[in-house]
């Protein structure tokens, strides 16, 4: 048994790889070459892991992926366990469908990241790109549990038809940020495209930089909302997240929809004093 | 052997102390005043399990840097002598004192305590249907909306084992010495951390024994052994020159607690006009929790596990006089009935008409 494996990419791909079978709670039972051995597609192409990967170490829930990875795709689908760092940028649908453990990006992740996600704890330092935390496509629902926090910006319809859980955006928001949530919580610290919210059932968006409210929503007061301040000091303590003491003391408007909807939902507008 | 501290006598007894269950509650608030008035609000009424159904004080006032939500708070613990009756004093005095102040928010201060109480998810129905539930790092939370804004209430608080009545006497040659020294001790006591005193000021004046030599339905009545007004015609345990004692009752989380704190209090009331430090006990046969006097002060007084075989009501309050018990029996304060009839007596003080948990507040 190691303290860790570690995954080194050979040399930068000329195609998209899936490579779902990289979960630490799946190598913490499998010698370096089981490890190596796991299929993954490149392409349309079948093949093993080791064919990209030098494995070092074996039977270990904390992984490491080093290289170029922004093209390999599915790193910590479907993960239950264990710590799982990905050095560089990775790919499309990262943390898809995982259900627990620690997975972090420390460059940007692609489309997709932490879609169907159920728990565990998705930490993307660089920028996100469409759909994080959504449904699948074609799928009811939305990330279900757990918690994804981007430090960067990201794309469109960060958090559409979210069920459960918490998506924070460091950055901007893209369009679309929070459509038609069923429940959960989203926080932007930065802008907010068009769209925000719209169509939700329930669930919780909190605009620090402003929003454009969706006219289906309607004004119900400024105040002080605790759980705010509850949610943003778990984040200063949790992630260290730059949380400035006038988002944690501060007031904020609360609009409540979408009325189209089951209304039962809220957009909470930090306001400067 | 006559062991003294600073010229006080410290006697060789030991306070005798039951097996309860505790919660800690943390209140928040927009600042420390509403913060302590909301504590101070839950915490009154609730001196001793005879009369007051639990008994609950103030643990420390807690820095914003120690609450949940980044603001000025109090720790409160809360004791109960059973399980079952914890979260129903927890649902009236969280329903009735705490969700009713201004700006308060309400957090588990166990919660690594794998015994959970669903307190919150009971409070929430006061929200009539319009109550939004937050998981906040995988803790549910209940929003309640009030007319002020919302109330924010964790879902389950955690109950552990906790001990209550550890205690001790101060044995003082006037009334104003013992007060004084009483005001040391609690001084000294007070923010220990898994202690509280749950007494008016920390200190009670009324010890009690448990039974009535005349009053067959009392529970609990004045301990005569040590009232100085019935020296001439009791069995007084009263040394010589004593004319007032006045005695420090204290509720833990754990007998460490309660020892240290012992060992802070019993250290600080040994003042000028003190002749001896004692403590209340029942033989032995009704706490399993004894915290000898002479060895808290030795500085190893880690209470000792019960001598009393067979005892049965380790973790009940004391319903009946045992006739072994030493004269010496104070303990917590007797409800104030000296004149009510025998036949009304016990039941008139009892534990009893819990309220239902899902009612709402």
């Amino acid at each position: 048994m190691s303290d860790a494996v570690v995954l080194s990419l050979r040399a930068p791909l000329a195609h998209d790889l899936d490579a779902s079978c990289v979960a630490p709670d799946r190598f913490a039972a499998l010698s370096a070459r089981e490890i190596a051995e796991l299929p993954v597609w490149a392409g349309r192409t079948a093949a093993r892991l080791g064919d990209f990967f030098d494995v070092r170490g074996e039977r270990s829930a904390r992984v490491c992926v080093e290289g170029d990875t922004e093209r390999v795709s599915s790193i910590g689908r479907g993960m239950r366990d264990g710590k799982l760092d990905v050095a560089g940028s990775a790919g499309r649908e990262t943390g898809m469908g995982m259900a627990g453990g620690t997975l972090v990006v420390h460059g940007d992740a692609g489309h997709g990241a932490g879609v169907a996600m159920a728990g565990g704890v998705l930490c993307i330092n660089g920028r996100a790109g469409d759909g994080v935390g959504s449904a699948p496509a074609g799928g009811p629902r939305g990330m279900t549990g757990g918690e994804i926090i981007v430090r960067g910006s990201a794309g469109r319809d960060a958090g559409a038809l979210v069920r459960r859980g918490l998506i924070v955006v460091g950055g901007d928001a893209e369009a679309g940020a929070g459509r038609a949530m069923i429940a959960g919580t989203i926080v932007v610290f930065g802008t907010l495209g068009p769209g925000a919210a719209l169509w939700s059932k329930r669930g919780t968006l909190v605009a620090m930089c402003g929003v454009e409210v969706p006219p289906t929503f309607r004004y119900a007061c400024t105040y002080r909302p605790p759980h705010v301040a509850l949610l943003l000091t778990h984040l200063r303590s949790c992630y260290a997240l730059g949380v400035e003491e006038c988002h944690i003391t501060g007031e904020y408007r609360r609009y409540s929809g979408d009325l189209a909807e089951l209304g039962r939902g809220e957009i909470l507008e930090w306001i400067e004093s | 052997m006559s062991v003294q501290l600073r010229g006080v006598a410290i006697e060789d007894t030991f306070a005798e102390a039951f097996t309860m269950r505790a919660a800690r509650v943390i209140i928040t608030a927009r600042n420390e005043r509403w913060a302590r008035e909301a504590a101070l609000s839950m915490t009154g009424f609730a001196t001793s399990v005879i009369g007051c159904k639990c008994e609950a004080g103030i643990e420390r006032p807690l820095s914003a840097e120690e609450t949940p939500d980044g603001r000025a708070g109090v720790s409160v613990l809360l004791f109960t002598m059973d399980s079952d009756s914890l979260p129903k004093r927890l649902m009236e005095r969280l329903g009735q004192t705490v969700l009713t102040c201004p700006t308060t928010a309400c957090f588990d201060g166990l919660p690594d305590s794998p015994d959970r109480m669903t307190v919150g998810k009971s409070l929430r129905v006061f929200g009539d249907g319009f109550q939004i539930s937050k998981v906040v790092g995988g803790r549910r939370y209940w929003r309640i909306p009030v007319m002020e804004g919302e109330f924010l209430v964790a879902e389950s608080f955690g109950r552990q084992k906790g001990v209550g009545g550890g205690n001790f006497l101060i044995l003082a040659e006037s009334a104003g010495a013992a007060l004084r020294s009483a005001e040391a001790a609690v001084d000294a006591m007070r923010g220990t951390s898994g202690v509280i005193l749950p007494f008016p000021g920390g200190v009670v004046r009324s010890g009690s024994k448990v039974g009535s030599k005349r009053y067959k339905g009392m529970i609990a009545t004045t301990n005569d052994a040590f009232a100085p007004t019935l020296r001439a015609v009791t069995d007084s345990a009263l040394p010589e020159g004593v004319n007032a004692v006045l005695e420090i009752v204290l509720d833990g989380v754990d007998a460490a607690s309660i020892a240290a704190a012992m060992r802070a209090g019993i250290d600080a009331a040994c003042t000028d006009g003190v002749v001896a430090i004692s403590a209340g006990n029942y033989g032995g046969k009704l706490g399993p929790h004894h915290f000898h006097l002479r060895q808290i002060v030795a500085g190893d007084g880690a209470a000792t596990a019960g001598g009393a075989k067979g005892a049965k009501g380790a973790g009940s309050p004391p319903r009946q006089h045992d006739g072994a018990a030493p004269p010496s029996a104070p303990h917590h304060a007797a409800a104030p009935r000296s004149e009510a009839p025998p036949s009304a007596g016990g039941a008139a003080i009892a534990d009893r008409g819990a309220a239902d948990p899902g009612t709402v507040p």
